[in-house]
């Protein structure tokens, strides 16, 4: 998981919703003033008046018809053959996907699922809801509906309302029989079972060789030495039918294992320096890519996190602490042996410390690297050099919070780690509900793009509606507002969009700042206004980069996390709304319909 | 004096192209009144101005200058629209809904019941006469059925105020007959019908006021009978004259300074001759149809000053 | 068809679309690569590979990747190169399985461009292999890059630069990188009889069992062996294709068949290998080097020439070509040593001998003794000065005295096979907890020496035993190395006998400084070593090196 999940900022946002919304509506208002006032266009003041006055007051009787009308448009248009064409992609999906059976297998699968959903669904939305409009003005059975009492902004409405329904139905469909195929599709890694078995009075070992994969081939099954070989699941089933409940708790398992649904809980990250002293990050072991900062082995160096929220009814008796960390060896050390760390559990209040036994890093291989803490711990006191034991709820976790420290114990070593790395296991959930979860921000992102293109083909016909909403689409992705976020940030060197032209041409050094003259000044004076549209723009442009967070939740293992990232998806479909409402319904009001 | 159900005062548009310069000045400085309970007829020829008049009185075009009052209200208000009743020149309606839906869909978008919007629907629908196509999509009806879906649409609503754009064009005679006993119903019933056309006979029969437009611009306004009214003759209309009767009149006329112009037989006009082979095949298929002249004769008389 | 309704007619339609499937489906399903190059698919497919006439490019492009609808428009270089960068991207954030993917999706949109099949098999073993933690999971990474090339070279049967690496991978990288010992019982573990089963053998036991990865090591051979037959398709490549090799001078392309079974002798030899296998390995390459590479015809700037040539074969072919014979020579000896040919025909020839042999023999057992004498059976414990049996963590570095309780559980379990004497020292260690062991002697009241080698049963101080006779053996070594360098005096200032002495050297340093005698705590006694020793000469003239030998040299000894 490359990204760092934090609670989503919704006051900020609100407020920047406020700032930006207004200043677009001071800006519209201007303009339309000064184009009526040139242009001579009588009768608009009232029209406006009237318009707003309108605008609250909307049936739902109607909007209802309305939005029928045009789901039934939708659909007799043949607009649910696109299932056609999905099903025929999970057909054919097994020759484009690698049939290796890896630990990354889940993660393509399900990476590919929750993308073919996507890739399906966008497109129809964005092309219905560009052209519903425009071609009911062109085929004049609009005007029918204007000359009923239908308010525009029923229209508005329900034209969104009907294409959100369509949507709705493709992505509910859809995330159905992606959530079947997945399943079946799943490979089943079996890493071998060796347990005891209760047969009445007696135990018995069993194992299974390791390990079965897709449980077609023939079992041999070990009972306390003795081999039986067993043709297939059925003839296990009859013939040692314990073992066979073994069996299929470990497929169980193993696809819980394959298709995980974690849920963490993240705490907060500092680090300490060589000295013992706080800092906000660690060392650099010169990665490029700057998401882990390292801490030393054998040293005073150490990562502290500090967790809230840790309570006994939520998580049990045990506590699971799952780790991602990353290595880096400044010298071979033992080349078969991992690197080893240990966790000290730390009272926040009290400064307690309880050191864990030291476990070994498994780089990179994603939950594997569980630590489960017994409510009971039995260490070893360095202090006082005699075994204790401590009470994980009672002596440790104050107000639910907890301290974890973390140490590498190989010296010339090095840990590496950002703040999502460690977190504490909280009970898994089902897979289905990370799944869902990321097909419902799915169908967020679905109403962000129809009421998008609703509101462009209110003014713009069809084609060009379709580009402008594409646009907005393609902009609103990672690579666009990464983009314009470091071009719109403090960070940011070199000037503004004028600057740099000249920069460019001159063939400056593009960070040295240009010499003191006064085209200089007019063209930050000019880059100044600039930015402030690179501004507005980034805000307004809506942000793709939450929609496609959850689903890497779900591919990375994990169930999609409310605050920081449906509450995002939620907020900023809520957040377009209202605009796209008011833009499409004036442009809508002040239209001429019959307009040549 | 009746109420005045539409007012426009210099009601003029202007069509601009996309840089404000004009274009067409499509209707200029319109002025007329429509009366409550009146059948009122927009006539002019292509391009003079009169859909354009009926889609500003709708709100589907802004008025350039000038101002428009339909029952009391601005044309912008879409209130108003809860009594009027539109039927489009082409029926712009959806193609992929069937009579059913059509009118389920419109009816929902008035004030009505649930109840009434079905019992209208059923009425509407056996009105105009499309029971066995009222689950066909609209978009396999003929340019007849599609006229007549759009009739029930337009009075789905009991509307008080109708309007009619071109409402004969494209019908067959028997189809234009029954638009215009429609017409008279309704007028019977109360509401008002505007209606505008270029196919005069259809006006003159069922038109109680008319309007003239030619390049957007008003000629001729008032009541049909007034205008159309020869202030040169007179003309009588009695049973059957044998030559002795014909003789007397002719010295009658000339002792009052008047001259016999034409003596004959009226006609009837050729629609009732269709309108009456039609209904006879239909009762009594297969005959051939008798010409009427076994029917009691009439005669004609015109006279005029001289 | 005419008194059908519309649905019925739907229907039949349908069906017949249904049916029509069935046929486009066999003919036309793409092919996918399978591991040993074949392709498997519809029959098109099939045929279009056997005929060479086109590529199954739709095989494996991640349908999910957003550069596919660049393929569907046409824009197929485009969208390579998109996800060339992508992959490059999830590189750098460590996003392993997508890296993979991207990197098969662009193979797929363009098999034929190979540089990518060589940049990207390389990347793959070398950079994403050394990012992994675990050397398991590094070997599985070093064979991904090696197996891709080898579907690369496939797809590609002209390029001959993708067998070549494929040779670098198997042969460089799983024999001479620092993890080589794991990596060579993983690739061939038939070749390592005496290890522990769970030591040896592809770490995928799923599916290997235990045994080696058959896609890339069918025969189950040396990886050496492997990495030569690839080297030697890339030559067989070289000369037939008209396409040649871009990537060195051609000699040196040339010199790796035959150089990889010289590397294989090294590999074996530092192994621990000393009965006649190693000196029949070494004529092997020796015979390889001079009749296979040495006989090869190389053309020159000055004309034909064969690196194993007499001078009177050269004479001949001087006349041939109207030169005079120095300037052949000239030529000769130029081309030579562009590969050093000369040195590595001797050393070669030297290393078959039995005399060398045994130097090695001595030297490793000696380096062998010294490492696990000085090492404590659980490994935890590091022995640094024989006389106060003080020892070190090797993990936190921390010092202490030779307490049993230390040792922890194998202790307990050692003390069952006890002498009674041993036990009777070590229940009077535990009592006293006396530091050094003369007092210990002292307070048994017998000598020093006798006690140390009564504690020899003890196990865990059978050190002083071992690591004297380690001693003993890297002398016996480094005099006979002497003599052997006497007879072969062009190999003496070689960097393989420098670095060999020096690594002796070292490790001698090492036992003799063990041996001192403490006098006090942290003090550093002035370093004295044995002046006359053989190569004491080699030593002191190469000091320069020492740092650079002492790196590998701790490398080493940690590692175990």
């Amino acid at each position: 998981m490359d990204f760092d999940p934090t609670p989503y900022p919704l006051v900020d946002s609100i407020l920047m919703w406020l700032i930006v919304g207004g200043a677009i509506a001071l800006m519209v208002t201007l303009i339309t003033v000064v184009v009526a006032m040139l242009t001579g266009v009588r009768g608009l003041a009232p029209r406006a008046k009237r318009g707003l006055s309108d605008f609250l007051l909307v049936s739902p009787r109607r909007v209802w018809a309305l939005t029928m009308l045009t789901f039934r448009e939708s659909v007799r248009r043949k607009v649910l053959l696109v299932f056609v064409l999905f099903a025929m992609l999970f057909m054919f999906a097994g020759w484009f996907l690698s049939g290796e059976v890896s630990q990354q297998g889940a993660k393509i699968h399900i990476s590919f699922v929750l993308t073919a959903i996507s890739w399906i669904v966008l497109p129809v939305a964005l092309l219905l809801s560009c052209w519903g409009l425009p071609e009911d003005i062109r085929l004049r059975s609009l005007h029918t509906v204007v000359t009923k009492p239908a308010r525009r902004s029923e229209i508005v409405l329900g034209r969104m309302f009907g294409f959100a329904m369509v949507g709705s139905v493709i992505v509910a469909v859809m995330s159905v029989v992606g959530y079947v195929w997945m399943q079946r599709q799943s490979p089943y890694l079996v890493s071998g079972v060796d347990e005891f078995v209760q047969d009445g009075e007696s135990v018995k070992r069993v194992q299974f060789a390791n390990p079965l994969v897709i449980p077609q081939d023939k079992l041999e099954v070990k009972v306390d030495g003795k081999a039986n070989l067993v043709e297939s699941a059925q003839d296990l089933k009859s013939k040692l039918p314990d073992v066979y409940r073994l069996y299929v708790d470990a497929l169980n398992q193993a696809q819980e294992d394959v298709l995980a649904c974690r849920v963490p809980v993240h705490g907060a990250l500092i680090f300490l320096d060589s000295e013992g002293k706080k800092t906000s990050k660690g060392l650099n072991t010169g990665d490029i890519w700057e998401f882990r900062s390292y801490i030393a082995g054998n040293s005073k160096q150490a990562a502290i996190w500090d967790f809230d929220g840790i309570n006994q009814e939520q998580l049990g008796d045990t506590l699971r602490l799952e780790a991602r960390f990353e290595t880096f060896r400044t010298h071979k050390g033992k080349i078969d042996e991992k690197l080893r760390a240990n966790f000290i559990l730390v009272n926040p209040d009290s400064g307690l410390r309880v050191p864990l036994d030291s476990f070994a890093v498994n780089e990179y291989h994603d939950g594997d690297n569980v630590t489960e803490v017994k409510r009971k711990i039995q260490y070893f006191d360095e202090t006082t050099a005699e075994e204790k034991s401590a009470d994980l709820y009672d002596e440790l976790v104050v107000d639910g919070k907890l301290r974890v420290e973390v140490r590498c114990l190989d010296s010339g070593q090095f840990l590496g780690m950002a703040r999502p790395d460690l977190f504490v296991r909280a009970p898994d959930r089902k897979f289905a509900s990370g799944f869902f979860k990321a097909c419902f921000c799915i169908w967020l992102s679905m109403l962000v793009v129809v009421m998008l293109g609703v509101t462009g083909s209110c003014f713009l016909k069809g084609p060009v509606a379709t580009l402008l909403t594409l646009v907005f689409l393609i902009l609103g992705q990672g690579l666009a507002m990464n983009f314009l976020e470091k071009v719109t940030g403090d960070k940011w060197k070199g000037g503004g969009i004028l600057e740099s032209s000249v920069k460019i041409v001159k063939q400056h050094s593009l960070t040295a700042p240009l010499e003191e003259s006064q085209t200089t000044t007019v063209i930050k004076k000019i880059d100044q206004v600039g930015s402030k549209g690179l501004f507005l723009l980034r805000w307004v442009l809506p942000d793709f980069r939450h929609y496609s967070e959850a689903s890497t939740w779900v591919e990375n293992g994990f169930d999609v996390q409310f605050m920081s990232t449906i509450l995002a998806c939620i907020a900023t479909t809520l957040g377009y709304f209202l605009p796209c409402f008011s833009i499409g319904y004036f442009s809508l009001l002040i239209r001429e319909l019959e307009s040549k | 004096m009746a109420e005045t159900v539409i007012e426009t005062r210099n009601l003029t548009k202007i069509y601009r192209d996309f840089w404000g310069r004009k274009k067409v000045r499509a209707l200029n400085s319109l002025s007329l009144d429509v009366h409550k309970g009146e059948v009122f007829g927009l006539l002019g020829p292509n391009g003079s101005g009169k859909t354009t008049t009926l889609k500003l009185l709708l709100g589907l075009l802004f008025p350039s200058e000038g101002s428009i009052s339909i029952l009391g209200r601005s044309a912008s208000d879409v209130e108003k629209n809860e009594r009027i009743g539109y039927l489009p020149e082409e029926s712009y309606l959806y193609r992929f809904l069937n009579a059913n839906e059509t009118l389920d869909f419109y009816g929902r978008l008035f004030n009505i019941s649930a109840a009434e919007r079905r019992d209208r629907a059923e009425e509407l629908i056996k009105m105009v006469g499309l029971q066995d196509a009222r689950r066909r999509q609209l978009k396999e009806y003929s340019k007849g059925m599609t006229r007549r879906i759009g009739l029930a649409q337009a009075l789905i609503n009991n509307p008080d105020l109708v309007m009619l754009d071109e409402p004969t064009s494209g019908l067959d005679p028997i189809g234009t007959r029954e638009m215009k006993d429609l017409i008279l119903k309704l007028k019977d019933q109360g509401k008002t019908v505007v209606m505008c056309s270029h196919l005069l006979a259809d006006v003159q029969d069922v038109c109680d006021r008319i309007a003239i437009l030619y390049s957007g611009e008003l000629k001729v306004e008032g009541r049909v009978d007034d205008l159309l009214k020869s202030r040169e003759q007179t003309q009588l209309l009695t049973s059957t004259l044998d030559e002795s009767a014909l003789d007397e009149i002719k010295q009658v006329l000339r002792k009052h300074n008047a001259e016999l112009l034409q003596v004959d037989q009226p006609t009837t006009n050729l629609e009732e001759l269709f309108l009456r082979i039609v209904h006879e095949s239909e009762t009594r298929p297969g005959h051939r149809v008798t010409t009427p002249e076994t029917e009691p004769q009439k005669a004609v008389v015109e006279a005029g000053s001289k | 068809m005419n008194n059908l309704t519309n649905q019925q007619r739907k229907l039949v339609y349908f069906g017949g679309i249904l049916f029509l499937l069935i046929p486009i489906i066999l003919l036309g399903m793409p092919g996918t690569p399978n591991e040993d190059g074949t392709i498997s698919g519809g029959f098109l497919a099939e045929i279009r590979h056997k005929e060479k006439l086109g590529e199954a490019t739709m095989g494996k492009v991640d349908p999910s990747s957003s550069a596919m609808n660049l393929v569907l428009l046409g824009f197929r270089g485009v969208a390579a190169s998109v996800q060339n960068v992508k992959a490059m991207d999830y590189f750098d954030t460590k996003n392993w399985g997508k890296f993979l993917n991207t990197v098969d999706s662009v193979i797929s949109l363009q098999p034929h461009y190979y540089k990518v099949w060589s940049f990207q098999g390389w990347n793959i073993s070398y950079n994403v292999s050394s990012q992994w933690d675990g050397v398991e999971d590094r070997y599985w990474w070093v064979k991904e890059g090696a197996g891709f090339l080898k579907r690369g070279s496939a797809l590609n049967e002209e390029i001959s630069e993708l067998d070549w690496f494929s040779g670098e991978i198997l042969g460089k990288k799983i024999g001479r990188s620092d993890e080589a010992k794991h990596f060579r019982m993983y690739f061939n573990p038939e070749g390592y009889p005496n290890v522990a089963a769970d030591k040896k053998g592809d770490p995928d036991r799923a599916r290997w069992k235990g045994g080696p990865d058959r896609n890339l090591n069918p025969y189950g051979e040396d990886n050496y062996l492997v990495a030569r037959r690839a080297y030697q398709s890339a030559n067989k490549k070289e000369t037939e294709s008209e396409f040649g090799q871009r990537v060195m001078t051609r000699i040196m392309f040339r010199s790796m068949a035959a150089h990889s079974l010289i590397g294989m002798a090294n590999a074996m030899q530092s192994e621990g290998v000393f009965n006649e296998a190693i000196a029949r390995r070494w004529e092997i390459a020796h015979d390889a080097w001079i009749h296979e590479f040495g006989r090869e015809d190389f053309y020159t700037y000055g004309g034909r020439l064969q690196l194993d040539m007499t001078d009177e074969e050269l004479k001949s072919v001087a006349e041939e070509e109207n030169v005079t014979l120095e300037e052949k020579v000239r030529q000769m000896q130029s081309t030579q040593n562009m590969v050093n040919y000369r040195y590595w025909k001797t050393y070669s020839l030297v290393e078959s001998l039995p005399e060398t042999t045994a130097v090695h023999q001595d030297i490793y057992n000696g380096q062998e003794l010294t490492r696990s004498g000085l090492i404590s059976p659980d490994g935890h414990w590091r022995v640094t000065d024989l006389g106060h049996i003080l020892l070190q963590n090797r993990e936190t570095g921390d010092t202490a005295p030779f307490v049993p309780a230390t040792f922890g559980l194998p202790l307990e379990v050692k003390a069952a096979q006890l002498t009674d004497e041993g036990s009777e020292v070590l229940k009077h260690l535990r009592s006293s907890g006396a530091q050094h062991i003369d007092e210990i002697a002292k307070a048994l009241g017998v000598e020093t020496g006798p006690l140390k080698q009564r504690l020899t049963k003890l196990g865990e101080i059978g050190l002083v035993k071992e690591v004297c006779k380690a001693e003993a053996l890297i002398e016996s070594g480094l005099v006979k190395y002497e003599k052997v360098l006497d007879t072969h005096a062009d190999i003496r200032d070689s960097d393989e006998a420098v670095e060999l002495v020096l690594m002796a050297y070292l490790n001698w340093n090492v036992i003799v400084d063990l041996n001192r005698p403490r006098t006090d705590e942290g003090t550093e006694k002035q370093k004295s070593y044995p002046q006359v020793r053989p190569f004491a000469k080699l030593w002191r003239d190469h000091q320069a090196q020492v740092p650079m030998v002492q790196a590998r040299f701790d490398r080493a000894n940690s590692g175990r």
